[in-house]
């Protein structure tokens, strides 16, 4: 039976998911530029300010149908994950932009990445969760959500690695800066993919559970 | 601690077999709701339990109903006792055609619990307990047609409790009523609770989560699902219910 | 022809007989003015001995309020059974069969029966306790009828309501029903009397005579009643029809009365009835 509620939730469906996208491709961009030392800071900056615009008119629509319609179970599930992982992505766009205004303004666009061979096991990783939490998001598939964790771990050990490997760098140059920040960066976005993976099996199992 | 039991519960209506097999455990002190689409068999359930199904031609019951831990259906059960005991309140405002006054002593009275002073207390008692009394107590020799609808019915809940029931049972007690007088039975609702075992049969899946403990969920004369309100309503168990109260089908 | 017109026909065609029932009963009334001439305010009082109308009024009174008390308690009670107790099925159809075709008896066929039964076989000769009983017989369909209607037309909720705080169905009844069913019930009673107020075959054998000395002491003594005395003047005396015309007009307001208290009874306790409108 179809319900007034669902030509909404379709909606909202659709407006996290292109939230989703666009976040990814922010962070595509600004993993691009570093990765080939390329100014990609006003594209970037652009695309997560279109993002904090999603993610309120996310917040207003997910509202409207609480008002409305007051829904329960998998329905209330859905707008209440819908909404975090709304929050999540706005969060990827930020860091997208921090990462290319970093790379810009501290790192003079330098070959960065390449200094250690570490950084580009970092950016890779990261860029698969950022994907596979896309993903999950429009299958609302709790399982690919769950292998989540497992990267998360990768990424925390190289991100420790690295930075013990830094610590150790003779030279102060710019990209050292600018790396350090990076890699922050990019563990903190790990973290927020994980948070899309738990709202996820939220809305397909009901349970509260940590990806971390 | 359970107030009210079935266990195997069946009810026919003549040849139309309205409960199947029911097992359901009733908290004391508690409000339980009983949800389901209409014809579920809901308001027949209830009326199992004060037996108040027996005055309809053709009724036939197997298996137990357990107030107290005394099955209800047993020979020599003392019918008009136990609807004391277990009262209810009906979907729209039923007073009688008397005094405000005396539609609360109708009760005490037939079952002689007070009389004269007594009486007058036990009134005032039951009205206040029904969040009526400030607004009658001026009034008390009007006529109950004189109240308005969410007032009527607060006054049947005074006359219910003016017996000194254990369990209160309501079919669908707001759905006569306008919003504003709906809410204030559902805060009475909850204030009774402490006192009473409340068990209310309501459409209203949000009054439903509003207003009770525990829900159970009735699906043609089936119990599908029992459990804690909130989580119920957040990830029910079974599919049905999660179809129902998510409006998948009426 | 338009459709309002095709209306205005319908609304006139249908006045036309309650004109007609207007009309008749104002002739009748006028003929029965007419025998006012042959009445005044003391004969009401003088006894008939005297040419008054006193025994005849009283004692037609008197027959009508035994016969209401008879029939009274019995309709009640066989309504209630016939309304709240009585299984749907054969039985009870037979019984509401049995008292609509009561209701169709000739009231001669009565008289007879009471004279046969009540007068000759149970030995209480030409008495108001004769009459009370014939008459009762007339009344008892429309006490049943109206009891029946009146304990239908109160909302069972109350019923519902009673046997849900512990009642037994007898004390659910008596406190509920019948207090809201009462002045319907009263109501039929009293048209009950009005209907067999003009009753002279019922009473011609088996209560009344044409004249006693004073009121009946007891109710195995024989009465004068006004319907009876215009019968008995008219065929076994051949008075000429115009000088009964007075205790018709008697009769009629006695009657009239009733009516009037029924209707009074009726409007007065339907305002505290809501649930009729």
């Amino acid at each position: 039976m179809v319900r007034l509620l669902d030509a909404g939730l379709e909606q909202l469906t659709v407006m996290v998911y292109k939230s989703g996208e666009a976040a990814k491709s922010a962070l595509n961009m600004a993993f691009r530029g570093f990765m080939n030392g390329k100014d990609a800071m006003d594209d970037v900056r652009d695309l997560s300010d279109v993002i904090s615009s999603m993610t309120v008119e996310i917040e207003n629509k997910a509202f409207e149908l609480i008002v409305k319609y007051q829904p329960v179970a998998s329905d209330l599930r859905i707008i209440n994950s819908y909404m975090k992982i709304a929050y999540n992505f706005e969060r990827y766009g930020r860091y997208a932009w921090d990462l290319s205004f970093t790379h810009k303004k501290l790192g003079a666009l330098g070959e960065c990445a390449v200094a250690s061979d570490l950084m580009p096991k970092l950016v890779e990783k990261v860029s698969e969760m950022v994907s596979k939490s896309v993903e999950a998001l429009r299958q609302h598939d709790a399982e690919l959500a769950k292998t989540l964790a497992d990267t998360e771990k990768e990424v925390d050990d190289l991100y420790f690695a690295y930075l013990d490997q830094l610590s150790k760098a003779r030279a102060q140059s710019k990209c050292v800066m600018c790396n350090l920040l990076v890699s922050r960066y990019l563990e903190r976005i790990a973290d927020h993919t994980t948070y899309v993976g738990e709202a996820i099996v939220y809305i397909a199992t009901g349970e509260k559970i940590s990806l971390r | 601690m359970a107030k009210v039991e079935t266990k195997n519960l069946n009810l026919w209506f003549k040849d139309n077999h309205v409960l199947k097999d029911v097992n359901l455990t009733i908290k004391e002190n508690a409000v339980t709701a009983v949800m389901g689409p209409s014809g579920c068999g809901k308001s027949t359930l209830i009326r199992a339990m004060n037996r108040m199904n027996d005055v309809i031609s053709g009724c036939r019951v197997t298996g137990e109903v357990y107030v107290d831990g005394k099955n209800v259906y047993e020979d020599g059960t003392n019918v008009y006792d136990l609807r004391r005991r277990v009262g209810m309140v009906f979907q729209r405002p039923n007073p009688f055609p008397k005094s405000i006054f005396e539609n609360v002593a109708f009760g005490p009275k037939i079952h002689k619990i007070a009389n004269g002073k007594k009486l007058e207390e036990v009134v005032e008692k039951s009205l206040r307990g029904a969040a009526l009394w400030d607004e009658v107590k001026d009034r008390l020799n009007d006529t109950a047609f004189s109240l308005s609808g969410g007032q009527q019915q607060r006054l049947c809940i005074a006359r219910a409790l003016a017996v000194e029931p254990e369990v209160i049972l309501m079919d669908e007690p707001c759905s006569a009523l306008d919003p504003a007088s709906t809410a204030r039975i559902e805060m009475l609702i909850r204030e009774l609770s402490e006192k009473y075992t409340v068990i209310i049969v309501t459409h209203n899946l949000q009054q439903a989560a509003r207003v009770s403990d525990f829900t159970a969920f009735l699906y043609v004369g089936e119990l599908i699902e029992y459990g804690e309100t909130e989580k119920l309503f957040e990830d029910p168990k079974s599919e049905l219910t999660e179809k129902y109260i998510t409006g998948k089908f009426g | 022809m338009t459709e309002t017109t095709k209306e205005r026909v319908v609304f006139f065609a249908l006045g036309v007989p309650m004109v007609m029932c207007l009309i008749a009963f104002f002739w009748i009334l006028a003929i029965l003015s007419s025998g006012a001439g042959t009445l005044n305010l003391s004969m009401l009082t003088t006894s008939a001995l005297q040419g008054g109308l006193f025994e005849m009024i009283v004692g037609t009174i008197y027959l009508l309020l035994g016969a209401a008390g008879v029939a009274g308690p019995i309709g009640v009670l066989a309504a209630v059974y016939l309304v709240e107790y009585a299984p749907s099925g054969k039985i009870t159809r037979i019984i509401d069969q049995a008292v609509n075709n009561l209701a169709g008896v000739p009231s001669i066929v009565i008289g007879l029966f009471g004279f046969a039964f009540f007068t000759t076989q149970l030995g209480l000769g030409r008495s108001l306790a004769a009459g009370w009983l014939t008459l009762s017989l007339m009344m008892l369909p429309i006490v049943i009828r109206g009891t029946e209607e009146a304990l239908k037309m109160v909302p069972p909720s109350f019923q519902e309501a009673s046997l849900a705080l512990g009642t037994t169905k007898w004390r659910a009844i008596t406190a509920t029903t019948l207090p809201s069913a009462a002045p319907g019930i009263v109501t039929s009673v009293i048209l009950g009397i009005a209907r067999v107020a003009g009753e002279t075959a019922a009473i011609l054998f088996t209560s009344c005579v044409l004249i006693t000395r004073g009121l009946p002491k007891s109710p195995f003594e024989p009465v004068m009643a006004l319907a009876y005395n215009m019968f008995v003047r008219i065929v076994a005396i051949g008075d000429p029809a115009e000088s009964v015309f007075g205790i018709a007009l008697v009769l009629f307001l006695i009657v009239a009365v009733f009516a009037i208290i029924a209707i009074v009874i009726r409007t007065y306790y339907r305002k505290r009835q809501p649930w009729l409108r």
